[in-house]
């Protein structure tokens, strides 16, 4: 064994380092007890907004899922009056996951509910929620904490505390400079979920697209699952849910890559509208993402959806039957 | 694993915990010690654990062979091993490169060459543990050194988890004795190795982190359409955000290195406060100079004659710039490092680090920061014709918008730089800028619990920050 001397010499160094750990820890939990929210940006508070409004409106509704292509390139209120129905734009970032954003939509699903999924091309690799993302929401919606597997959840903790830390050194320099709290409260989207403030906003440096990223199509099978397990259960509670795609810049579009994308879905029997090719729109349209469209690319790409909608569920245009509500 | 993720932050006490406390002796200390280096480096990759494993049994068995050898036959062990060891180099690191240039090179004779585009990933750490063991053969085929005949100790001295990716470059005869005598836990040893982490840390999150944001920002501009108050603080960020990293990395791995036992190599000397292109490289990636000194410029020659000597200076560098990585970028940096040092050597003026820098020195030491300055422009852009047009338009585009210097010259950006500056100018005669907080205990704690809070306020993370060094 090592000598006597070594062994509890070294104790005594740990357990100061322990003590140090934990005034540190302690700290940190003080920041999570008493501080302000953890959300750094009114961004990511919207998940509560969206939320409530999600839970507002009664069915049948629309539900728009995904990440941000859909929160920057999806006007809710046109998808609404051709579908005849009241509109949730869910789409907020793409790192909360299929996961996350499904179980969100199940919760409130009900009868006659159309669940559109337009899912980024990194969900399909990492269904599940980044935990440092998750942990902006879960002051909001302690129950989202569940939608993490056990072996990430030491990592969301970390996370809360060290957002909770930041929080409240923004809450005070912000403090100490302005003489008020931060407005955590401001609301940067529609009532729909439509974030709009970027549509005329000239273009911004777009960095270029990691090598080997889109022009490879990686599928986690847990994605399968899950998707499966979506449509069944949003068939069992009488709605419809329905697969469709991104807007997306030619720069990122790789055609073998979003036809084989395509097919997969196809082939595990979800229900797919449209096809990805329909929805690669110029470089020029986009803002600071190859997935965020201004204004133009937000209409285009919002026409070419509602005309796929259209065309697979005549039933829910209410250009050819009337309204949902008339029905 | 990376240093900075929460994965390291559960396998250092336990590592530690297990090294102390449960292993008796020296020996089950190296293997374990191995083990656990090994779980490191495959927590990035398993399958590149391959190619250390190759590497550090190649080099064991040729360190013994070279010994035993008669002398007729120690020179082909010498260059089995350089086969190797370069082998490996050239086939994950430059092969990608050699194509692409020679296409590019063919293309512009008019020939069509067809050539492959070659997308090989580099494991990391290639560049320094083969810089490594190569260094261990060498020395034995000098005589310098006499080969281990314990594998477990040398396979721990070529993996030792807190040097095996981004260095110091460790000689054989420096770390390897330390590997094959008994250890005893120092405490005042592991609470400066400690000090010299939290250092480390704050260099590479609270600076290196947030300058890096900047840069990479600022650098992937066009530069004809940025102002060159813009260009100029993009670079400014890149050179802290470059020495915040590696210099962070460095003092991470040494204190990491003296929890355990053990004392690596100084890597950074306050390498911004030199007051000659000379004295920063006695003081910027110290061990690479070392090795590059021994293993390549005195066997060219030296300084034998003053024309011998420039063109070895040159080669030097410009080996330099190629260990960094395979692109022309890097080759330039390294001759333009080469030619400035050239009048210095010419002159025969080279400032000796008999004593370190003081207020008088400060023009001097702003002067060779400039000069450092402009070139890491060229080490930081993607092409050449980049890095030419960055510099370029710096000047050109200098025309002021007020806008820029209230962008720029933002507190809350800076004051962690400044923080680091005046820490490190504090204790320059010191290891690192926490060696000596004075006597007060309750002064100590404050100044430790205080850093650790500012690293976690800094800490970004909603996005990967791997070291940079690791791509070398």
């Amino acid at each position: 064994m090592p000598s006597s001397t070594s062994a509890s010499s070294a104790l005594r160094f740990a357990l100061r380092a322990a003590l140090l750990g934990g005034l540190v820890a302690g700290t940190m939990l003080a920041a999570v007890r008493w501080g302000p929210p953890a959300a750094p940006s009114p961004y990511m508070v919207s998940t509560v907004l969206k939320n409530e409004r999600l839970r507002a409106i009664g069915s049948p509704k629309v539900v728009l899922l995904g990440g941000s292509n859909l929160s920057y390139g999806a006007d809710s209120e046109r998808i609404g009056q051709a579908l005849c129905a009241p509109v949730a734009n869910m789409g907020l970032t793409s790192q909360l996951g299929f996961r996350f954003v499904a179980e969100e939509a199940l919760a409130v699903t009900g009868k006659g509910d159309l669940l559109v999924v337009a899912l980024e091309h990194g969900t399909f690799r990492q269904p599940d929620p980044e935990p440092d993302v998750l942990a902006t929401v879960v002051d909001y919606r302690p129950e989202a904490i569940e939608l993490v597997p056990w072996r990430q959840r030491p990592r969301l903790w970390g996370s809360l505390g060290v957002l909770h830390l930041q929080s409240l050194h923004e809450y005070c320099w912000h403090w100490i400079t302005k003489g008020t709290a931060p407005g955590y409260e401001e609301r940067i989207f529609l009532p729909n979920g439509d974030l709009v403030n970027h549509l005329d906003a000239p273009v911004r440096h777009v960095a270029p697209p990691t090598a080997g990223f889109f022009d490879t199509l990686v599928i986690d099978p847990r994605f399968w699952t899950l998707a499966e397990d979506f449509v069944t259960r949003a068939q069992s509670r009488g709605a419809e849910a329905v697969f469709s795609f991104p807007c997306m810049a030619q720069r990122i579009h790789h055609d073998p890559v979003q036809r084989a994308l395509k097919d997969s879905l196809v082939a595990h029997g979800l229900p797919v509208i449209g096809d990805p090719t329909h929805y690669v729109l110029a470089d020029s349209l986009f803002y600071d993402s190859w997935y965020h469209p201004r204004r133009h690319g937000r209409a285009e790409r919002t026409e070419r959806l509602i005309t796929d909608l259209c065309a697979a569920m005549p039933h829910r245009c209410c250009t050819n039957e009337g309204s949902v509500e008339e029905r | 694993m990376l240093f900075n993720s929460l994965a390291f932050a559960l396998f250092l006490p336990l590592v530690f915990a297990a090294y102390w406390w449960l292993l008796p002796g020296r020996r089950a200390q190296n293997l374990f010690l191995l083990l656990a280096s090994w779980l490191f480096y495959a927590w990035w990759d398993w399958r590149f654990l391959g190619l250390l494993w190759l590497s550090t049994a190649f080099d064991y068995v040729i360190g013994l062979q070279l010994h035993a050898a008669r002398v007729d036959r120690r020179k082909a062990w010498l260059l089995a091993s350089l086969f190797l060891n370069l082998g490996l180099l050239a086939a994950f690191k430059y092969l990608g490169f050699f194509v692409e240039s020679a296409a590019a090179m063919l293309s512009s004779l008019g020939l069509d060459p067809h050539l492959p585009v070659l997308r090989i990933a580099l494991p990391v750490g290639i560049s320094f543990y083969t810089f490594q063991t190569l260094s261990y053969t060498i020395d034995i085929y000098r005589g310098h050194f006499t080969p281990t005949r314990d594998p477990v100790a040398f396979g721990a001295f070529v993996a030792f988890f807190p040097q095996l990716v981004a260095g110091p470059i460790e000689r054989a005869r420096d770390l390897l004795p330390q590997f094959e005598r008994p250890r005893a836990f120092d405490r005042e040893q592991a609470a400066d190795g400690m000090r010299q982490m939290l250092w480390g840390f704050f260099k590479k999150i609270a600076v290196a982190d947030a300058m890096g944001n900047i840069a990479d920002a600022v650098f992937d501009l066009d530069p004809a359409s940025t102002s060159g108050v813009t260009l100029f603080f993009g670079a400014l960020c890149f050179a802290f955000q470059i020495y915040g990293d590696f210099s962070g990395y460095s003092d991470i791995a040494i204190g990491c290195a003296r929890l355990f036992g053990f004392n690596l190599s100084r890597n950074f000397h306050y390498p911004y406060f030199s007051r000659s292109i000379g004295e920063f490289w006695r003081r910027w990636h110290i061990t690479l100079s070392g090795w590059l000194r021994d293993y390549v410029y005195l066997p060219l020659g030296g300084a034998r004659s003053t024309a011998g000597r420039l063109r070895n200076i040159l080669v030097t560098f410009g080996v330099s710039g190629l260990w960094h990585g395979a692109n022309w970028t890097f080759v330039a940096w390294g001759l333009v490092h080469g030619g400035y040092y050239v009048p210095e050597v010419l002159s025969n003026k080279r400032q000796r680090l008999r004593n370190e820098p003081t207020w008088r020195d400060l023009p001097r030491i702003a002067l060779v920061f400039t000069a450092v300055l402009a070139v890491w422009v060229i080490f930081r852009a993607h092409t050449l014709e980049g890095a030419a047009s960055h510099l370029r338009h710096i000047v050109a585009n200098a025309g002021l918008r007020r806008y820029d210097l209230f962008e720029w010259l933002r507190w809350e950006v800076w004051w962690p730089v400044l923080l680091m500056l005046a820490a490190e100018w504090r204790s320059r005669r010191d290891a690192h800028a926490l060696f000596d907080l004075g006597r007060s205990r309750t002064l100590r704690w404050a100044i430790y619990f205080a850093l650790i809070i500012v690293i976690l306020l800094r800490i970004q993370l909603f996005s990967e920050h791997a070291f940079i060094y690791f791509r070398f």
